[in-house]
């Protein structure tokens, strides 16, 4: 929560006074301001405006829709963090003729008389054609302590107009580091399943749905999964009557067979060195395997004649959380990942797609009670378990982004399969795409 | 009433009237016995077998060997139409999240393999199906359960055939719909010929 401030001058002796005082007892502090802390609890949403992008380009490069653009995906980044309470433009009351975009030439009073807390200006130049960017578009944003008038940051970006979403995306990461010291995820892609008329194809995408890319071709592709390094996707394709386990590098397109029989639900170990999966053609019953990724070797985690399926690894690569039927109806048990101390975390209902958390703290999961599945969290032990989503349909296989604050899942809350983002705690939530099997990477 | 005809060497699927009656003639007027029936599936099978055989020699002829794939297929595809319109191989049906064979199932098998014990240079598939509830991977271990179930209680009745299996999970549903009715007519496990010795 934004500090408020008398004098300039008296609140700055007692900031020092206090990170001073403060740090002799908490060597945690950091040295930099935080704006907004995203881990209180009591945490409101700080009150931003954001100006029209002002287009500088020679007359015939002139483009509103890059103007709209801009400020479109400015505002849906922000609204995905849910910090903010973004006012509408109706309401600003600054005259942009006789405003700028240095902190000096800005009369901040109209921002703080309409309560605004925070603010955002920019420019763009369509075919700058100058030393700096040759290319067709540049981008100078900047974000404004409208307290204290004055610039918290600003940064320009040059790149070609298709990649005005990602330059946007860099400043919303850059805004989340400014002002809560974590990074955030704009940059992050989804990787999922959706079917077309004659297969299910792997597709992935930015965080929002933009940008959708299909790196398969034909048949049943299944579960796919990001490496750690977010450049490679694994997934099972039907091929053959196999669903064979398949490696692909998304910026090459260079895909790798990994197994010629049938695995289902392959995850990558936070570690990058191995697989965890399900396969039935080893012992004649679908057990879990760990996969050395070098050598292809497997080493059993189950031994049982039940369905173990659908492992999910902890960040540190020590334990994996799976779904077995062996207590009746399915259940999310935890394994180290040597296969020893098998415990059991969940005793109702039918539970399923465990996903740990990046940070380690939760596990994510499918329940049904009577009828339809909801997502659900739960610590790693198994303790407090709360119920996430609470629609009547079926929200399924959630995915954790890396911050740990949100989820990506499957639903069909709104007619056909689709995948939605919402925060951990079920607020937000927006479709992204249609599909399954959501995967959001590293 | 005796059958005289034979279906032609890689002729289309036989089509023929209905009568008012319902019952069923082919295209030469007459009418269509259990022995018809018999005859046109040994006819294609007899068909497929020479098919696989005859054609080892011409295996290195890289443009005759589309050719041939294309006829292989299209013959199998003729069988497994007629082994479904005319009941020679029936799927079997499951409970909810079951893979267990159920009572109801058993004549069914039985038939199957009966059949089968009869026809043992044919190559089958058994493919086990589940219905869209619960993640789809579950359902694809679920459905290679069942596919796996079959095949066992087909090898305790003696049948030697080859059989692979392979699961669908719940991407490949006989309908969509969110009902009982819907979801009982996925959780099956289907018979198909892949090929023949």
């Amino acid at each position: 929560m934004l500090i408020k401030t008398m004098s300039y001058s008296k609140s700055l002796f007692l900031t020092l006074a206090v990170i001073i005082i403060l740090s002799i007892f908490n060597s945690s502090i950091s040295y930099g301001k935080v704006y907004i802390d995203i881990n209180s609890p009591t945490l409101i949403q700080t009150p931003i405006a954001v100006t029209e992008f002002k287009d500088m380009s020679l007359l015939e490069d002139r483009s509103l829709e890059v103007a709209k653009n801009l400020r479109d995906v400015m505002i849906s980044d922000l609204n995905f963090s849910g910090l903010f309470d973004i006012i509408e433009k109706e309401a600003y009351i600054e005259d942009p003729q006789r405003a700028g975009f240095r902190a000096k030439e800005i009369d901040f009073a109209d921002w703080r008389q309409i309560g605004s807390e925070l603010l955002i200006k920019g420019t763009y130049i369509v075919n700058p054609s100058t030393k700096k960017c040759k290319k067709g578009l540049k981008v100078e944003v900047n974000l404004f302590d409208v307290i204290k008038e004055k610039l918290i940051t600003g940064r320009w970006y040059c790149g070609n107009q298709k990649q005005l979403r990602k330059i946007i995306h860099k400043f919303s990461n850059r805004i989340m580091m400014e002002l809560t010291g974590e990074r955030g995820v704009f940059e992050s892609r989804l990787s999922f399943a959706a079917r077309t008329p004659d297969s299910k194809e792997i597709y992935y995408s930015d965080y929002d749905g933009y940008g959708k890319v299909k790196i398969t071709n034909g048949s049943t592709n299944n579960s796919p999964q990001w490496s750690p390094d977010g450049r490679w996707l694994l997934y099972t394709s039907l091929r053959g009557r196999q669903h064979k386990l398949y490696v692909q590098n998304t910026f090459t397109g260079k895909e790798i067979k990994i197994s010629n029989e049938t695995v289902i639900g392959p995850r990558w170990s936070p570690l990058g060195n191995e697989i965890a999966l399900t396969m039935s053609s080893l012992h004649g019953n679908s057990e879990l395997y760990t996969m050395n990724i070098s050598t292809r070797k497997l080493r059993r985690l189950t031994n049982n004649s039940r369905i173990d399926v659908s492992p999910a690894w902890s960040p540190d690569g020590k334990k994996i959380a799976f779904v077995s039927d062996r207590a009746g109806n399915t259940h999310i048990y935890v394994v180290k990942s040597d296969g020893s101390d098998i415990k059991r975390l969940t005793f109702k209902g039918k539970n399923e797609s465990p996903a740990w958390s990046p940070k380690g703290d939760k596990i994510a999961f499918a329940r049904s009670t009577n009828g339809n599945f909801d997502i659900w969290v739960m610590n790693p032990d198994g303790t407090q378990q709360r119920q996430v989503t609470s629609d009547l349909h079926d929200d399924e296989h959630p995915s954790w982004a890396s911050n740990g604050r949100n989820i990506a899942f499957k639903s069909d809350r709104g007619g056909p399969s689709a995948i939605y983002i919402m925060k951990a705690d079920g607020t937000n939530i927006v479709e992204v795409a249609k599909g399954s099997n959501p995967s959001w990477s590293p | 009433m005796v059958f005289s005809g034979c279906a032609k060497m890689g002729s289309s699927i036989s089509a023929g009237n209905i009568t008012e009656d319902g019952v069923l003639e082919n295209s030469r007027g007459e009418i269509i016995t259990e022995e018809h029936v018999r005859r046109d599936i040994e006819n294609a099978l007899e068909e497929l077998e020479k098919i696989y055989s005859s054609n080892e020699e011409n295996h290195h002829d890289s443009m005759n060997e589309k050719a041939i794939l294309e006829e292989r297929a299209s013959v199998l595809k003729k069988v497994n139409t007629m082994v479904r319109n005319t009941g020679t191989l029936l799927p079997v049906f499951f409970d909810y999240d079951k893979h267990s064979i159920r009572d109801e199932a058993r004549g069914t098998l039985k038939n199957n393999a009966e059949w089968l014990s009869g026809h043992s240079s044919l190559k089958i598939l058994v493919a086990g199906h589940a219905d869209n509830r619960g993640s789809n991977e579950y359902n694809l271990a679920l459905g290679d359960k069942r596919a796996k179930n079959v095949l066992y209680y087909l090898r305790d009745f003696g049948v030697n055939a080859s059989i692979r299996t392979v699961t669908f999970g719940e991407e490949k549903p006989n309908c969509f719909e969110s009902t009982e009715t819907c979801w009982s007519q996925n959780r099956r496990a289907e018979f198909a010929v892949v090929a023949a010795d």
